[in-house]
């Protein structure tokens, strides 16, 4: 964030007008737009915000080139060979339930499939205290109301094989059908079409015949795995966001047309991979948001040599949490959004609903926090407007943490005197004595107990000790609370990146092009060599010529095969990583050895069950087509002390005993390299605030993250 | 806050990561389960209990499940500890009704954590099988009079020995069962026990010790606070409820089941006096089924919002005279458990409690009708496509009708009331494990309880062997609830509709096949002799070209439904969910030629409807009153009938007429009409009618509103419920 400040100073006048040598990474998010420049050949980044444009978001895209200090758009994109976006298109489309008028296509007898969700979907990704008060909780509206489901008499078995045959004059009648009730798209999704996918396709294409310009999503193409309600679920959102994206990215890809870019559009998808804007599947681009976070973690934590990373993004509302192992990320099991669970390749990023504006509340001699949240508006007591119940917020502004007069560097200034109140008279006085210190610190503890819990949470279940984990951390109010979450997750080390502030736009720029497919052919173990040798080559080379439509060379692809395995019957899958090269008998078994080793690893020695049987579910392929990575410019060391960056001390408090002591304060943009900033300390940035707690140290990297000591690690 | 190892704080904190650990044990089962009740219906469950067996944490799936870990705990410290012993790394597995589950076909498996020497605490997980041995395959046997024909009934045995597995144990499982998968569940709940004592263990060491005992034990204190503070904030009275089982695997005999719940200040208490003597057939569940199926919706309604543990009971009396059908002593067959006596134990206990939710001014919003509530399911066994003998219990159902609430509709496919995780399998999955082919799975109109409010629908479906490699499969079929409803309305809301089970015989199905040809995707195009089985059936060969079709029963409603939004009523005419006819002659909604709703015509059929109700009921002669300003005045009784201060009565909220002083039961001055159960709605037991019930309707002198109905059997008196005569509780508010 240091680098927002130099580019304001530098800026990109004079550069040469010929070369193109610029990356250009822009993430529309629901308050601000980001934009990130690289110049690669100097390895500089710049950094800039706006507004979001919600009337008409590619307007917010241009505001934000703009807002460069030293560039417009019309100077940068002739110069610029890659532009990778992030939008929020879809995800709004879904969240605020604008999308298109959707028709569903059926197998007879099974319309309803969509309706009854798998009798889960009242509750599908909801919190466990959520679940359990039955009385608030509703399916979602259907996205397809029943008058807009059709059913044709076809079937098709579990081995694929035609009961019925689709009758085309029916099919016609199908498509004419939800035609003439003014769909706007159609969605297919037939049972087995997985399986055997021909109905679907002689749907699609009467589709096509009886309507060109209306929009088509076949389930078969978007998830041939097993399940037909997440199939559909799939078909039907894809069919619902579609229109909508697909426009924007047209009309986005157009007006950067004509703004001088020549490099193809790059649409940055939730599968953590960019495509490009003609080949985007728009229900791979919900949630994309997240997974741009995860990209960003990534791309930093192989500079800085961390293969272990714990990505957090504190904002107001929600606390999200995803795992980067061993370099690598990895993909969510189930993708559930607005309770809708479908098939779609997303970057695992789980959340919960803990941030600075959660409110803090007395229950029968229980300190509670959330999950409610102040949200925005009214927003925590100390915004002053109107907010009477404490949040985090306002115990981190009690406790010293943040400085009222510069929150947000400034530009918002904060009531302190309103957050004591509240604090005082909702939760000191109920249960501390009315010591307003102890109940500040009380409220940060529990909400840091949260955050750890999850920290562990996301960890434990996938099988990983926290302990071997450093954290990212970024979003809003990540800083100012890792000094506590981390150490009681067991973390000895969090990073705040230099990115931190537009880390998203940071993601999209680094993201390669990826592209994940996946068959479901249930086969139990062992499977005939040559099957499995068929699927894998039907998938290498699909991925491979879709990856050669989007530009990439034999060379510069990369394919790793995996496949998920489990014992007779079981709903739960292991996926187990498959060897390249031909497959025989004897990689097939050790395929399965490593499945029975995964599985007692996660469930204890004894676990494992041969007599039961094991099954090939799931076969995937993936396929990256690596892009040219930004180079960071590294700065030389410019000593330890950080005196420089001094600004001034005041009171904080770290300990209910020894109470507010003046601690010194920094101005985080004017720290250097190899600076050591000594806890306790506070460190402030225009866009968030670090704590460093005692006996924590900071320290400045060469590209200008600050990396906390935490003290924190195998302590337990 | 007591205890100097505990602050605010931590222990919270401590609370959070309990109900953590309790839910990962439940993924970790599931995760490595193979039977079909778990896998696709999270029938299961998981759970910690301090070292006498009370409960401390339970899990996030079927409440049930959890409910019965501290009768097994506490059998096992009594029992085992001299031989052969309790010690570290042990785990104990259970299936004897009388000591731990409900039924044979749910397995337990309890582990001590030591700590010092010392038991700690117990982690436990408890799960549906698919197969217990016994008479019939899939864990219910059908037609049987002693519990010993009903398969595996293992007291508390020791399974794993300082850390390892006994083997002899484990194959004696096995080789008792039908189907070998069982093994695999079995070692489900072993996993499941590891990684909660894992995480239990790095709790001890992250918090010492007594930290995280005294937060246990401050939890359980903890709950029966929060419990005391909300019954003191609900009215006092006296709600008796009342239900049928109508078939015991043997014959159609009827049985009764009766609740009478007392709530004064903060104690509460349900005493089942009046329920029928057990049996020696399928209806009956021990002393656990008892307790289980009644904390349930005392968990659910009661205390979302305050742990689920000890301290819930220490303020419940649960009472039931022993040698009842859900208290029934050895050696009384007890299988059908789930899915007769404890299942409508929890149904009673949750009417009463939706009762005095309803007429609470805080809680109103609570309420809710009774859910799909009995299981009704079809079981097929024999061998798979794959060459595996199989034991399928088709759970469909568990995508059971939500009761409607005081201010809203019941969702449809909401899950059933039981679990707050629910979930059913796809077609697909079932179809790739087991030989059958769907022709159809969907949701059935009118079967979701009329009313103001209505009740989530049910869902039907059919099947056909697929892919044989054995002449015939054979079916077991279990249920409740087909010649009557279980799912009672509250406050005028009709009950949703029964179940069936209908096995088509000599239907055209295999010619289609052969030529090709679509299959019949609604029961009546599937031609041939429809023969009505009873709700529960023993062994019944299933051969190709024979289709079964199952329904479950729907939610009951809320409120009379002459008075539901006519435009409510239109959506769910286009959304498939009622039909015209039910429409017109239950809702009284008239359309115009297009099919929208002509509201001068709906009013003036309405007025029609309840002019005939007044005829019926023979209350000719009394009119409504000057309608009372009541608003603000009274205390909520029901939907209709408000106490009014100024008049000292009980009176009608729509128009004023006095049901008398607020210890009387407004039906007893109420009109009322006995109509056949058909009245309800089409799927009202239509196909097992036996002449032997009525739909007792109650509506009010003056406007004819209906106050309430009841599925009454033939000369059994009305149930009654009442306000406490007093009605001073502290915080009350005024309607």
């Amino acid at each position: 964030m240091a680098k927002l400040a130099r580019a304001a100073k530098t800026g990109g006048r004079g550069r040469s007008q010929a070369k193109s040598r610029f990356a250009v990474g822009v993430d529309v998010g629901g308050t601000f737009t980001d934009a990130v420049i690289v110049d690669t050949e100097r390895g500089r980044i710049y950094q800039s915000k706006a507004p979001t444009t919600p009337q008409d978001l590619s307007q917010g895209v241009f505001d934000a080139l703009n807002l460069s200090e030293g560039f417009s758009a019309e100077t940068l994109l002739p110069r610029t060979n890659k532009f990778a976006h992030g939008t929020t298109q879809s995800t709004n489309a879904l969240f605020s339930r604008n999308g298109a008028k959707v028709g569903l296509i059926a197998t007879r007898g099974f319309g309803d499939q969509i309706l009854i969700m798998r009798g889960g979907g009242r509750v599908a990704g909801m919190s466990l205290p959520e679940r359990r008060h039955f009385a608030p909780t509703y399916k979602p509206d259907p996205i397809v109301p029943k008058p807009l489901i059709v059913e044709v008499s076809e079937r098709v078995d579990y081995k694929g094989a035609v009961i019925t045959p689709l009758d085309p004059e029916e099919a016609r009648r199908a498509v004419e059908a939800l035609l003439e009730k003014g769909v706007e798209a159609i969605s297919i999704a037939l049972l087995w079409s997985f399986r055997n996918p021909a109905h679907e396709r002689a749907l699609r294409d009467i589709a096509a015949a009886l309507s060109p310009g209306t929009y088509v999503s076949v389930s078969s193409e978007l998830a041939p795995v097993i399940g037909e309600y997440e199939r559909t679920a799939t078909a039907v959102i894809d069919a619902y966001v579609g229109p909508s994206t697909v426009d924007y990215i047209r009309l986005l890809a157009e007006r950067l047309r004509d703004a001088g870019l020549r490099s193809a559009l790059l649409i940055l998808q939730a599968g953590g991979g960019v495509s490009r804007a003609e080949q985007v599947v728009p229900v791979q681009t919900i949630e994309s948001g997240p997974a741009a976070g995860i990209l960003a973690s990534q791309f930093l934590a192989e500079k800085l040599g961390h293969r272990n990373v714990i990505a957090t993004d504190v904002g107001g509302t929600t606390f999200k949490v995803g795992l980067i192992v061993e370099g690598e990320w990895a993909y969510a099991r189930d993708t559930v959004v607005e309770k809708f669970t479908y098939r779609a390749p997303m970057v695992d990023v789980t959340s919960i609903g803990a941030g600075g504006g959660s409110i803090a509340w007395v229950d029968e001699g229980r300190l509670r926090i959330g999950p409610q949240s102040a949200a925005a508006e009214p927003g925590p007591a100390c915004y002053g407007r109107g907010g009477a119940e404490p949040t985090v917020t306002d115990a981190d502004v009690v406790l010293g943490y943040i400085d009222p007069d510069y929150f947000l560097g400034g530009r918002m200034p904060l009531e302190g005197a309103l957050a004591e109140k509240s604090i005082r008279e909702r939760i000191a006085e109920p249960l501390f004595g009315g010591d307003v210190v102890r109940a500040a610190l009380g409220i940060r503890q529990v909400v840091n107990a949260q955050m750890a819990d999850l920290l562990r949470k996301v960890t434990v279940e996938r099988g990983h000790d926290p302990r071997d984990f450093v954290l990212m951390v970024y979003g809003g109010a990540g800083p100012t609370h890792c000094t506590l979450f981390g150490p009681e997750a067991g973390v000895d080390r969090a990073v705040v990146p230099f990115t931190a502030p537009v880390h998203s736009a940071f993601g999209a720029v680094t993201s390669d092009m990826r592209i994940t497919l996946e068959r479901s052919d249930p086969l139990a173990a062992p499977p005939e060599p040559g099957r499995v040798r068929s699927l894998y080559r039907a998938l290498e080379n699909e991925a491979l010529e879709r990856l050669k439509a989007e530009g990439k060379r034999r060379g510069e692809i990369e394919l790793s095969r995996s496949a998920s395995l489990r014992y007779r019957r079981q709903m739960h899958e292991v996926s187990v990583p498959v060897p390249a090269g031909r497959l025989d008998r004897k990689a097939l078994a050790g395929t399965v050895d490593e499945f029975e080793r995964r599985y007692e690893a996660r469930y204890g020695r004894g676990a494992a069950y041969r007599e039961a049987g094991v099954e090939f579910i799931g076969f995937k392929v993936e396929a990256v087509g690596r892009e040219a990575k930004p180079r960071l410019e590294r700065r030389r060391p410019k000593g330890k002390s950080p005196s420089g960056a001094l600004k001034g001390r005041r009171p904080v408090c770290f300990d209910a005993v020894k109470g507010h002591r003046r601690t010194p304060i920094y101005e985080g943009e004017r720290l250097e390299s190899g600076n050591l900033v000594p806890g306790p300390a506070i460190i402030e940035y225009a866009s968030t605030t670090v704590v460093v707690g005692p006996r924590q140290r900071a320290e400045v990297d060469p590209y200008q993250n600050v990396t906390l000591h935490l003290g924190g690690g195998r302590r337990r | 806050m007591s205890g100097k190892y505990l602050d605010p704080v931590t222990f919270e904190v401590i609370l959070h990561k309990l109900n953590q650990i309790a839910e990962e044990m439940c993924i970790s089962y599931v995760n490595c389960s193979g039977s079909e009740p778990l896998v696709q219906a999270n029938d299961a469950n998981a759970g910690i209990t301090l070292p006498d067996g009370s409960m401390v944490v339970v899990g996030p799936y079927v409440i049930i499940q959890a409910n019965v870990l501290p009768l097994t705990v506490s059998h096992i410290m009594k029992r085992c500890r001299e031989n052969p012993g309790i010690g570290e790394k042990d785990m104990f597995i259970c299936s004897d009704p009388w000591v731990g589950p409900i039924h044979q076909p749910d397995i337990t498996t309890v582990a001590p954590l030591f700590y010092e020497g010392e038991i700690f605490c117990w982690t436990g997980a408890s799960g549906h099988q698919s197969d217990i041995g016994g008479k019939d395959p899939g864990g219910f046997s059908i037609g049987v009079v002693d519990v010993h024909q009903e398969g595996l009934r293992m007291p508390p045995v020791k399974l794993v020995e300082e850390g390892e597995l006994r083997q002899d144990l484990f194959d004696w499982i096995v080789n008792s069962v039908r189907d070998p998968l069982v093994g695999l569940d079995v070692k489900g709940q072993i996993a499941a026990n590891h990684v909660g004592q894992e995480r239990l263990i790095e709790l001890i060491g992250r918090f010492g010790a007594k930290a995280v005992k005294a937060s246990m034990e401050e939890s359980i204190r903890y709950t029966e606070r929060r419990l005391r503070r909300r019954l003191r904030s609900l009215p006092d009275g006296t709600w008796r409820t009342r239900q049928y089982i109508d078939h015991d695997g043997h014959a159609p005999n009827l049985y009764k089941m009766e609740c009478t719940m007392t709530k004064r200040g903060d104690s509460l208490s349900f005493d089942y006096e009046g329920t029928d003597p057990q049996v020696r057939s399928q209806v009956n569940c021990t002393y656990t089924g008892l307790i289980a199926g009644t904390l349930t919706p005392v968990y659910i309604m009661l205390a979302h919002d305050i742990p689920w543990n000890r301290g819930i009971l220490n303020r419940v009396d649960i009472r039931a005279p022993e040698g009842v059908i859900n208290n029934c002593t050895y050696p009384t067959p007890c299988s059908m458990a789930t899915v007769s006596a404890c299942y409508l134990t929890l149904d009673l206990a949750a009417a009463a409690i939706n009762q005095m939710c309803a007429a609470s001014p805080d809680y109103h919003e609570e309420a809710m009708a009774i859910w799909t509530a009995a299981s009704v399911a079809p079981m097929v066994s024999g061998t798979s496509q794959h060459g595996h003998p199989f034991s399928l219990v088709e759970m469909s159902h568990f995508a059971a009708g939500g009761g409607a609430l005081t201010h809203k509709d019941g969702q449809d496919s909401a899950g059933m009331y039981f679990t707050t995780t629910p979930l059913i399998s796809n077609i697909e999955t079932t179809e790739q494990f087991y030989p059958i082919l769907y022709l159809f799975r969907r949701n059935l109109p009118d079967t979701g309880g009329a009313g103001m409010y209505r009740g989530g629908c049910a869902g039907e479906i059919a099947f056909i062997p697929h892919d044989m490699q054995k002449e015939f499969h054979e079916t077991v079929l279990i249920g409740t609830g087909h010649e009557m409803p279980n799912s009672i309305g509250l406050w005028g809301g009709f009950p949703g509709g029964t179940g069936r089970h209908i096995l088509i015989r000599g239907s055209d199905v295999l010619d289609r096949i052969a030529k090709k040809a679509p299959l019949p995707a609604t029961l009546e195009e599937m031609g041939g002799e429809q023969v009505v089985f009873p709700p529960k059936a023993p062994r019944t060969p299933f051969y190709p070209g024979e289709i079964w079709y199952s329904n479950w029963q729907g939610a009951g409603g809320y409120g009379d439904p002459l008075d539901r939004d006519p435009e409510a009523v239109h959506a769910d005419l286009s959304a498939g969910l009622v039909t015209r006819a039910c429409a017109e002659e239950i809702y009284g909604v008239a359309l115009d030629p297009d099919g929208r709703v002509d509201h001068p015509a709906t009013s003036a059929l309405r007025e029609r409807h309840r002019e005939a109700r007044r005829a019926r009921a023979g209350g000719g002669s009394v009119r409504p009153g000057d309608p009372p300003a009541l608003a603000g005045r009274g205390l909520r009784a029901n939907e209709y009938v408000v106490w009014d201060d100024a008049n000292g009565e009980l009176a009608c909220r729509k128009c004023g007429f006095g049901f008398g002083p607020m210890d009387a039961d407004p039906k007893e001055r109420a009109l009322c009409e006995d109509a056949p159960l058909a009245v309800g709605g089409p799927v009202m037991g239509q196909f097992y009618d036996r002449g032997r019930f009525v739909f007792r309707l109650y509506y009010c002198p003056g406007c004819v509103s209906l106050l309430e109905c009841e599925v009454l059997r033939k000369g059994d008196p009305p149930v009654w419920g009442r306000l406490s005569a007093t009605q001073s509780w502290p915080g009350r508010k005024k309607v």
